[in-house]
């Protein structure tokens, strides 16, 4: 199983599991980020960090580090 | 008792448009007590008895920065009377989150559609009857700057006020209802209440861990005990933690229940925002062009609309028509002298140096609303965070330290629109690293000093402040207590929109006039507290009016020397400078030039240079000078944006150590290069 920040560009990727249980966790859990979630891999920034998702009808920015704790199938 | 009328949403949903269309303009804003978070309240136009507070975005009733903590307070402590939801059509499946919390509360609800006119564009649909059936809430719809159309909403807000309450049917499975039911009642054995929040509600917060709520429920440790066993039990059962069984739930239910009543565009379609973004975030264009924007952003505000009006107000108002008419005056109606100069030099000098600063802030507020307001700012931070984060710093710093080019007190109200906390903090600190133009005479006379390379100083100390920065903002990000408080890595990327001419209006004036009435009192009491000690001191055993070498400003001076030693320059003469230099920088070579004067009978660069025992504390002075504590203009900034006397003074001390520290390096250097 991977993780988001190993996604590539153009990809849709199903998400499977949040690790984690501090606070940035249940955030990306509370912003849609759930289970079974289809996320788009827009683009990466410039400099390659961080990425641009699209998910749930809207598009945000997480850092790769952050992304580590999203689990895809 | 008047009607409270809550406005909640996400960030970015249309809340702030719909308050500055339904309520009075000139109504004083403060902060929300004990947080540098700013308190919108304001009297409905056509009603003074209706209350409508515009609290800050939030994405649940789980805060994560201070900004949230205030709504989730005001929610379940404050208690409006009615709440009105404000969700973006654009955004819906995921604003529907906090929706279905808010429901939970059991206060009346009324949700507000906006945007709806943008999703319609895009191809996308909502049928608002559907809507309020699947959720059992009264749905209204919004238009942008219809005026008649949000009036209507309020009233229908206040009418719905009476009703006390608020229905909240969605059903998630899995034994929820009995769950919860068994929390209700530990809360009641217990009697845990907290203010008027409805004990179901509170039993949802402890059954998804919301740590704050159970905070404010004071459980004593036996309580905690038990009502541990009890989330475990539930843990054991379920086979997960509870916290994400329903944060699961909920989306299922919303994405459930949504596809009755709402169509989006299909998400691989690239609408105007995607179009625009190809350019804006593109691998190659996207840092020379936010280059070339902070630049554009600079030169609007500063050169182009803002100096020319700030010179304007000072030179030809202040200077040439105000000061002399009031010295003329006062002179005429046979005022004492040093009351003259109390009023002229002190405090209308003082006054004066603030509401200058009007024009170049209102066009710097501006612009950066508008660069905010219209989605721009998030993709700054997206493309710059990799190399400023390391730092504390984002892209946002960098217009401010462009702008603390020509004077760190805008520089000081740009870190403003910075949301990070951390790094809001850490950018205040070192803006004022960046020279501003009345360091400018300092590093000229310096540099005249060195006959042959004064050419290489300049760019030398540019270099050096530099590095201060960044030196300064990684210390502060490693070792400080702010580390920890980097909560923005994820952001939204909102759909491009043009924002309104109204709220960018409104926002500039406001946030400038805080500014101002802030920044007189502190410059006031500077600049008459330098004035006096500059201008009296002790001579014979008398206290009268003296010229600076015995003033008590120079005695100050005189003690603080021995803690300048390391830095090379240690004779009262310069360090009284440094004092002077307080109220204004420029002052600093000004008082320097006075007081060699008095010793050799005439002001020039030799007499200036005879201060220094060698260039090496020359150069030392500068870096000093320039890293400092800023002037009380700026001072006054800060203190504005951070709310406290004891954060401004701590920012002081950053400045005043970094510099001691630096310059002490750089004398050191300079005696190992110079020799001399």
């Amino acid at each position: 199983m991977s993780s988001l920040n190993k996604a590539k560009i153009g990809q849709v990727v199903s998400v499977n599991k949040i690790i984690g249980n501090s606070n940035i966790s249940r955030r990306i859990m509370e912003l849609g980020i759930t289970k079974g979630v289809k996320i788009l891999i827009k683009k990466f920034a410039p400099l390659g960090d961080p990425m641009q998702i699209q998910f749930r009808g809207y598009s945000l920015f997480i850092r790769k580090r952050e992304a580590e704790n999203i689990l895809i199938n | 008792m008047p009607t409270k009328i809550a406005l909640v949403g996400n960030p970015n949903c249309g809340k702030t448009t719909l308050f500055n269309c339904v309520t009075n303009s000139n109504q004083k804003v403060g902060n929300w007590p004990g947080v540098t978070v700013e308190k919108k309240v304001s009297s409905f136009k056509t009603n003074k008895n209706v209350k409508i507070i515009d609290l800050p975005g939030i994405y649940s009733m789980f805060p994560y920065s201070p900004d949230e903590d205030v709504s989730i307070s005001f929610l379940t402590k404050d208690k409006p009377d009615i709440i009105i939801n404000v969700v973006s059509a654009l955004n819906l499946e995921r604003s529907l989150y906090l929706t279905m919390q808010i429901l939970e509360l059991k206060i009346p609800t009324i949700i507000a559609v906006s945007m709806v006119d943008l999703l319609e564009k895009n191809n996308g649909n909502l049928n608002l009857e559907k809507f309020a059936e699947a959720f059992d809430c009264e749905v209204f719809q919004l238009a942008k700057n219809n005026k008649q159309n949000n009036f209507s909403l309020i009233q229908k807000a206040i009418e719905k006020s009476k009703t006390k309450t608020q229905q909240s049917s969605i059903n998630y499975g899995f034994d929820f209802e009995n769950y919860i039911k068994d929390l209700e009642n530990f809360l009641l054995i217990n009697q845990k209440t907290l203010n008027n929040t409805n004990s179901k509600w509170l039993a949802i917060s402890i059954f998804e861990n919301n740590t704050k709520i159970i905070k404010s429920l004071n459980f004593n440790e036996n309580e905690k005990l038990e009502l541990k066993k009890i989330m475990q039990n539930i843990e054991n059962n379920l086979g997960d933690i509870p916290q994400n069984i329903l944060i699961n739930k909920r989306y299922e239910a919303i994405t459930k229940n949504l596809k009755h009543f709402y169509k989006q565009n299909s998400n691989n379609k690239k609408n105007l925002s995607d179009k625009i973004d190809s350019v804006l975030t593109n691998k190659w264009l996207s840092i020379p062009l936010f280059i070339f924007m902070i630049f554009a952003v600079y030169f609007i505000a500063i050169p182009l609309i803002g100096k020319p009006i700030s010179n304007w107000l000072d030179e030809t108002i202040l200077r040439n028509n105000i000061i002399p008419a009031t010295k003329s005056f006062l002179t005429k109606i046979n005022l004492q002298n040093w009351l003259i100069s109390l009023i002229c030099n002190g405090i209308i000098t003082g006054v004066g140096s603030v509401l200058v600063f009007v024009p170049q802030l209102f066009t710097l507020f501006f612009i950066l609303s508008f660069l905010e307001d219209c989605g721009y700012m998030s993709r700054v931070a997206f493309i710059t965070d990799r190399i400023f984060s390391r730092f504390g710093l984002c892209g946002q710093s960098l217009i401010s330290f462009l702008v603390s080019s020509s004077c760190g007190v805008n520089g000081i109200n740009v870190t403003k629109t910075i949301k990070n906390k951390s790094t809001r903090i850490i950018t205040l600190i070192t803006t004022t690293f960046v020279p501003c133009s009345a360091k400018i005479p300092i590093i000229a006379a310096i540099s005249n000093m060195f006959l042959k390379n004064g050419w290489i100083i300049a760019p030398m100390v540019y270099m050096i402040c530099f590095f201060a920065i960044l030196i300064c903002g990684l210390f502060l990000k490693m070792f400080s207590n702010l580390k920890n408080q980097s909560n923005q890595f994820i952001m939204e990327m909102t759909q491009y929109q043009l924002p309104s001419l109204k709220n960018l209006t409104k926002n500039s004036i406001e946030n400038t006039k805080a500014f101002i009435e802030k920044a007189l009192s502190v410059v006031l009491l500077a600049s008459i507290i330098i004035w006096f000690t500059s201008n009296f001191g002790f001579v014979d055993g008398k206290f009268l009016m003296v010229k600076t070498n015995n003033s008590i400003l120079a005695t100050i001076g005189k003690l603080l020397v021995p803690f300048f030693i390391p830095l090379g320059f240690s004779n009262w003469q310069t360090i009284t400078a440094i004092l002077s230099g307080l109220v204004a920088k420029e002052n600093i070579i000004n008082t320097l030039e006075v007081i060699s004067a008095s010793n050799h009978h005439a002001i020039s660069n030799l007499a200036v240079s005879s201060i220094f025992s060698n260039n090496a504390a020359a150069i030392s002075f500068l870096v000093f000078n320039l890293l400092c504590i800023p002037c009380c203009i700026s001072v006054a900034a800060i203190y504005k944006q951070t709310g406290s006397i004891k954060t401004t003074a701590k920012v002081a001390a950053v400045q005043t150590l970094t510099a001691y520290v630096i310059s002490a390096i750089t004398y050191l250097i300079a005696i190992l290069i110079l020799k001399t």
